[in-house]
């Protein structure tokens, strides 16, 4: 189990190590952009919103030395509709998200855990991309990409590829990425029909968080009866990356909606995860509240009688 | 690197090291020091300026990565001979008592009254809530912001 | 009793500068030729320091001076902005640099240079080689036989406080019942905006040096600083200007030796400005507390008997901490009566960073524990928990145990009517769960607290203000005093005091917005609440002293008798004359004019330097109601209701501020706010604002202020205070709100949703 606490809680007393200053570029295409990270490779850092690299650049230690800024790149900004799917550019900012009104028409979830992220400053700098390429476990807006199955397309020097969301992880702080390639926007499938979602984040205070734990599930209807076609369950901030709880999903489909399939569901989320003590929370409170917290979401995102 | 800033409407020409913040250009090289430094990590909002408009945190953006945006700070609003009604109203009511928080508030208040004139209570509280304070428990900072948000 | 300036809710004198980011704080100063420093820390919390090697740092280009112990005046001194008094007990264990780490953040080398990053630089190539010992992270740690002393003393106990009053034995013997109950509180840090720490010191040619600092206490930090640096007090000059936020934390010096060092060893000015996390590893937090509260009781609610017993974790270094103790004691002892009494406070040293001052200095501590007795006791006596206090209290007309001085006004009565009905107390609380509309998992409850406190330190330290006012050519009047606002509105209510004394418009008077020790008298600073009592009282003789020799000018100039003559707005008049057909009157600025210019040729000036005649306690009740999820274990707070004796309330908005500020750091001391260290290493884990956590604006919940104002016969116009009466009871009523909500009390604060999880399930699991 990684500890996550060791990578963002050092203090650096001797005030890190002082670059004289860094290199920097800003590419005006895309494949400039993608060719300088390929040939810099691990000393330079994409510069998208700069809320999670500037805090990390100035609490230091860092080992790169160069910044690649993305924002010439305004063709990875903004939202495409196309027949079932949207497609939002990877440097779209949160805020922009939540004024959108396509999204908050059609994934109402998503815009949900926009508004949970940070602040109003925050919001206006963080960019969905960069959410997701931080690769926090307790991420909020790429915890709801994860339960709307979103494809991530990514470029490279030689090639583009699509990366399921749920493919995308490799612990916290590491994605699938390799070296040169940069993400460039996120498609979402509209959900399916007879679909209702929620998303929870339990922190200690009602902003300026990050997650202890938090939830987002989608559940699919047969229309006119009480049984579920499908279930999604997304789990953040008790694992080393964002989780689908594959077992309670199981559980949940083709079955009928009652208040104990909910709470079997939730004990089975619980059962799967393995959260740490850090200095935000416990392992135990964490585990109980997944359990809590899918309960929940599974029942208000059903919003009928059980 | 010499770059230029559109900062309360004026271009200021400075030559910077890449990795210094707004906050920093502007506090240090152009000593427009009402904007303040409370954490240098984007975690209290002291340091918020209108970046088009929009309400950002001064300490985690480049300088030159403010190249071509339109800055506003506490010095380009009001003045102190006229305050902007916001300024009034937080004088007025008795908001205002270490006074660091307040810059960052006016800057935050502005840019959510500019994009929604008449707030919820809830909505103020929502607009202002990157703004740490520790003196005033937030209470007529809250009553002044509805109070404009009335007239 | 109206007033036409005092008693309004008139905009503060510094409001405008602040609003429109003209205010000029430490940090945005600037002076030619400026150098910046900065501190090398241990990053152990108990480590000699064997061997620390600057050459490389000062051979880096642009770094003009390095300094480590051996540079330092071998003169030990302590933080603590305490004036020389029966209740200062001073230990002088601190050195500018240490050659020994005491905690993490403990300064070992200071570097002076010509920008930050080359300062940031020079620390890096300082090598230091650290001996390192085991790290006492708590105080029974600390206490344990054998364990490794952290100061040359015998014991890492260093000060022990009793208190005996007739004999507890007999009193718990006599009681019904008794109870006996251990609380602990945690460290808590003040979080001002403006991070603590900031100076910018500038040397003379004459051997003076002149220092720029965030500071609560201007002229104690000049006598410190001046000793530290082996210098006459009148070598050292303090200026305070615009400061952001204090609540204590700059109630001493903070890091004024250090660039003042800096600065005179190098001949030229330093800036010394603490990051955030410096300002949480390095300056000086709450006192983390252990108590033990005894209390015999009889079945009608008076008490036979209460004590006392606590472990104060003073930190790396003494400060305030054995001065804290008896102010402690005296919390303890005067909010309730007792003819038998027993304190018991030691003072233990940790490898924390050292404690200091916080708001409340130690009451909201006691009273966390003392009020959350108070409810299990009235629950046992099937009392109304209101009842009990208003049984036990001291009351006007009897003597307030903390100060040994009889209460002149008590406004507790009409705190616990009107606070109990805003809140609708007895429907609540006396109707049961049906009362409490509680839903499902989310249960609701209503608690309340009370307090008393000071308003200055006498007589446990001395009290001094002085006070200078001058009337000008034209009528306005400069008040030059020692103004130690900090936030807290100080500057505003005396300049409100001086208006009302002297007769003329509020905007007529000029109040010094900064401290200067070259130019106002003595004044103790900011602390105890003192500033409207003891400032204020200054300034109103100082005014009334100014006022007596105008009316006595304008009395020969008139050719009336000076006993007939009154002074208003900005007019003398004749006593009892209709001001729409006066006999005779005249403009002040005439009366001052001719002062100036006249035969006599003299400026009409009113000067004081006293102690303020008493220390009139003020009285509180807070009523907060909550909502506990007992699903998650989070509590919200739905309401605050703060009823508060401030006696007369000089500016009511100024007054309301105060209260309304401390109720989010009381809430936060309640629910989300703690500083942890890992207890082996002795290292900080949440030194920043995210994960040591201050509410938001989102966080608060309605607050209603009432203030009750008991008029106090020896205050300025009536006022008694309020500076930091506003958190004391604030963690105690949100802990009897829960007990209210799900029956389960909490003894340890923060109350988390993760301590209350488990206290839920322990519960459930036993049913």
């Amino acid at each position: 189990m990684v500890d996550i606490l060791n990578i963002e809680n050092e203090i650096n007393f001797l005030g890190g190590e002082v670059l004289l200053d860094i290199n920097y570029w800003e590419p005006e295409s895309l494949m400039d952009a993608v060719s300088i990270l390929a040939n810099r490779g691990d000393q330079v850092r994409a510069l998208a919103g700069g809320t999670d690299l500037l805090v990390k650049m100035k609490k230091g230690p860092i080992n790169w030395k160069g910044i690649v800024n993305l924002k010439g790149l305004t063709e990875l900004k903004g939202f495409i509709f196309e027949g079932n799917t949207i497609t939002i550019g990877a440097l779209t900012q949160i805020s922009a998200l939540i004024e959108n009104p396509l999204l908050n028409l059609h994934f109402p979830v998503l815009i949900d855990a926009a508004r949970s992220l940070g602040t109003p400053q925050v919001r206006n700098l963080a960019t969905i991309g960069g959410n997701l390429c931080n690769a926090s476990p307790a991420a909020d807006v790429a915890l709801v990409l994860l339960m709307y199955e979103a494809r991530l397309l990514i470029a490279g020097a030689n090639r583009s590829r699509k990366v399921p969301v749920r493919e995308f992880y490799v612990g916290p702080g590491q994605t699938v990425l390799q070296q040169g390639e940069i993400l460039t926007a996120i498609e979402i499938d509209l959900p399916p029909l007879n679909s209702k979602g929620m998303f929870y984040k339990l922190g200690k205070r009602k902003s300026h968080e990050i997650a202890l734990v938090n939830v987002a599930v989608l559940l699919t209807t047969n229309p006119g009866t009480m049984q579920i076609a499908k279930a999604r369950i997304a789990v953040g901030s008790v694992a080393s990356t964002q989780l689908r709880i594959k077992d309670a999903e199981d559980s949940l489909i083709d079955s009928v909606a009652t208040l104990s399939a909910f709470i079997q569901a939730a004990e089975l989320a619980k059962t799967a995860v393995n959260p740490i003590d850090d200095v935000r929370s416990t392992a135990s409170y964490r585990k109980h509240m997944v359990g809590v917290l899918t309960k929940r979401a599974l029942v208000e995102a059903w919003g009928g009688e059980l | 690197m010499p770059i230029s800033l559109q900062i309360n409407g004026e271009t200021y020409e400075v030559n910077v090291p890449i990795k210094k913040t707004l906050l920093d250009v502007l506090r240090d090289d152009l000593a427009l020091t009402g904007t303040k430094k409370g954490c240098d990590s984007g975690e209290c909002g002291a340091c918020t300026v209108l970046m088009d408009g929009k309400p950002v945190n001064s300490c985690i953006i480049l300088a030159v990565d403010a190249v071509g945006k339109q800055i506003s700070t506490i010095e380009g609003i009001g003045g102190i001979m006229e305050l902007h009604p916001i300024q009034e109203a937080l004088v007025a009511h008795g908001a205002i008592q270490c006074g660091y928080c307040t810059p960052g508030i006016v800057m935050s208040a502005k840019a959510l009254l500019d994009s929604n004139p008449h707030p919820t209570e809830s909505e103020v509280r929502e607009g202002i809530t990157g703004n740490l304070c520790r003196c005033t428990g937030y209470v007529k900072v809250v009553e002044a912001i509805m109070d404009v948000s009335r007239r | 009793m109206s007033y036409s300036v005092v008693g309004h809710s008139l905009p503060r004198v510094d409001a405008r500068e602040k609003v429109s980011g003209n205010a000029l704080y430490t940090g945005d100063m600037v002076l030619p030729h400026m150098l910046v420093g900065k501190v090398l820390r241990s990053p152990y919390a108990h480590a000699k320091v064997i061997n620390i090697d600057t050459s490389k740092a000062k051979k880096l280009p642009g770094v003009k001076v390095v300094l480590t112990y051996e540079d330092t005046p071998k003169i030990l001194w302590n933080s603590a902005g305490f004036p020389p008094s029966p209740g200062a007990i001073l230990v002088e264990d601190q050195y500018i640099l240490t050659n020994k780490a005491r905690y993490v953040g403990d300064g070992i080398a200071a570097v002076a240079a010509v920008d930050e990053e080359t300062a940031i630089q020079a620390l890096e190539l300082i090598e230091v080689e650290y001996e390192v010992l085991p790290a006492l992270m708590n105080v029974e740690r600390a206490m344990a036989e054998g364990a490794v002393l952290i100061h040359e003393a015998e014991k890492n106990i260093y000060g022990h406080t009793p208190v005996v009053i007739g004999d507890v034995d007999t009193g718990f013997a006599d009681a019904d019942f008794v109870f006996e109950d251990t609380y602990y509180v945690p460290k808590v840090n003040q979080v001002s905006l403006e991070p603590c720490g900031v100076s910018m010191a500038a040397p003379d040619i004459d051997g003076r040096v002149t220092i720029w600092t965030s500071t609560q206490m201007p002229h104690l930090v000049r006598s410190i600083t001046a000793h530290a640096l082996g210098l006459k007090t009148g070598q050292v000059r303090i200026i305070k200007p615009t400061v952001g936020g204090a609540f204590g934390s700059r109630l001493g010096v903070v890091n004024e030796p250090i660039a003042a060092l800096l600065a005179m060893k190098v001949g030229k000015p330093v800036m010394l400005k603490y990051t955030r996390e410096e300002a949480f590893l390095a300056t000086e937090s709450r006192h983390p507390m252990t108590m033990i509260i005894k209390t015999g009781v009889k079945k009608d609610g008076t008490f036979t008997a209460r004590q006392l017993t606590s472990y104060i974790d003073g930190g790396a270094y003494a400060t305030h901490t054995p001065s804290f103790a008896g102010p402690v004691a005296g919390w303890f002892l005067a909010m309730y009566k007792s003819p038998n009494i027993k304190v018991d406070n030691y003072s233990v040293y940790t490898n924390a960073t050292q404690c200091g001052a916080f708001r409340g200095y130690g009451n909201p501590q006691v009273v966390f524990a003392v009020e959350s007795q108070m409810d299990d006791i009235a629950i046992k006596l099937g009392m109304d928990p209101l009842e009990l206090r208003l049984k036990n209290h001291p009351c006007a007309g009897e003597v307030w145990m903390w100060s040994g001085w009889v209460i002149d006004s008590c406004g507790f009565e009409e705190c616990i009517a009107s606070g109990a009905k805003a809140i609708k107390w007895t429907e609540k609380r006396n109707n049961g769960a049906k009362g409490r509309s509680s839903q499902g998992a989310k249960k609701r409850g209503i608690g309340m607290g009370y307090m008393m406190h000071v308003s200055g330190a006498r007589p446990m330290l001395h009290e001094t203000s002085a006070a200078m006012i001058k009337i000008n050519e034209d009528g306005t009047a400069n008040l030059i005093y020692s103004n130690s606002d900090c936030g807290q509105g100080a500057g505003t209510s005396l300049s409100q005091i001086a208006a009302e004394e002297l007769g003329i418009p509020f905007t007529d008077v000029i109040i010094t917005k900064t401290a200067d020790t070259d130019v106002a008298g003595f004044d103790i600073g900011s602390h105890a609440s003192r500033q409207t009592y003891s400032g204020g009282n200054a300034v109103k003789h100082a005014a009334a002293m100014a006022k007596q020799k105008l009316l006595e000018m304008a009395a020969e100039i008139l050719e009336t008798p000076v006993e007939e003559l009154v002074v208003k707005d900005g007019r003398v008049w004749v006593r009892n004359d209709s001001p729409e057909e006066p006999s005779k009157s005249m403009s002040i600025a005439e009366v001052s004019h001719s002062a100036h210019f006249g035969s006599h040729g003299h400026q009409i000036f009113g000067a004081v330097s006293e102690e303020p005649p008493g220390n009139p306690p003020v009285y509180a009740a807070q009523f907060v109601e909550v909502e506990v999820d007992t699903d998650t274990g989070i509590i919200e707070v739905l309401r605050v209701v703060a009823a508060h004796d401030v006696g007369t309330a000089i500016n009511p908005a100024v007054v309301e501020g105060q209260i309304e500020g401390a109720i989010q750091q009381g809430m936060g001391y309640a629910l989300t706010e703690e500083y942890r260290y890992d207890q082996e290493s002795g290292m900080p884990l949440n030194p920043n604002l995210s994960d040591y956590k201050i509410l938001t604006s989102v966080d608060m919940p309605q607050i209603d202020t009432i203030l009750v104002q008991a008029t106090c016969p020896t205050g300025p116009f009536g006022a008694k205070s309020v500076g930091e009466s506003g958190l004391v009871a604030t963690a105690a009523a949100i802990a009897n709100a829960v007990y209210d909500a799900i029956g389960i009390r909490f003894k340890e604060l923060p109350i988390t949703p993760e301590r209350v999880l488990i206290a839920l399930q322990n519960r459930d699991q036993k049913e």
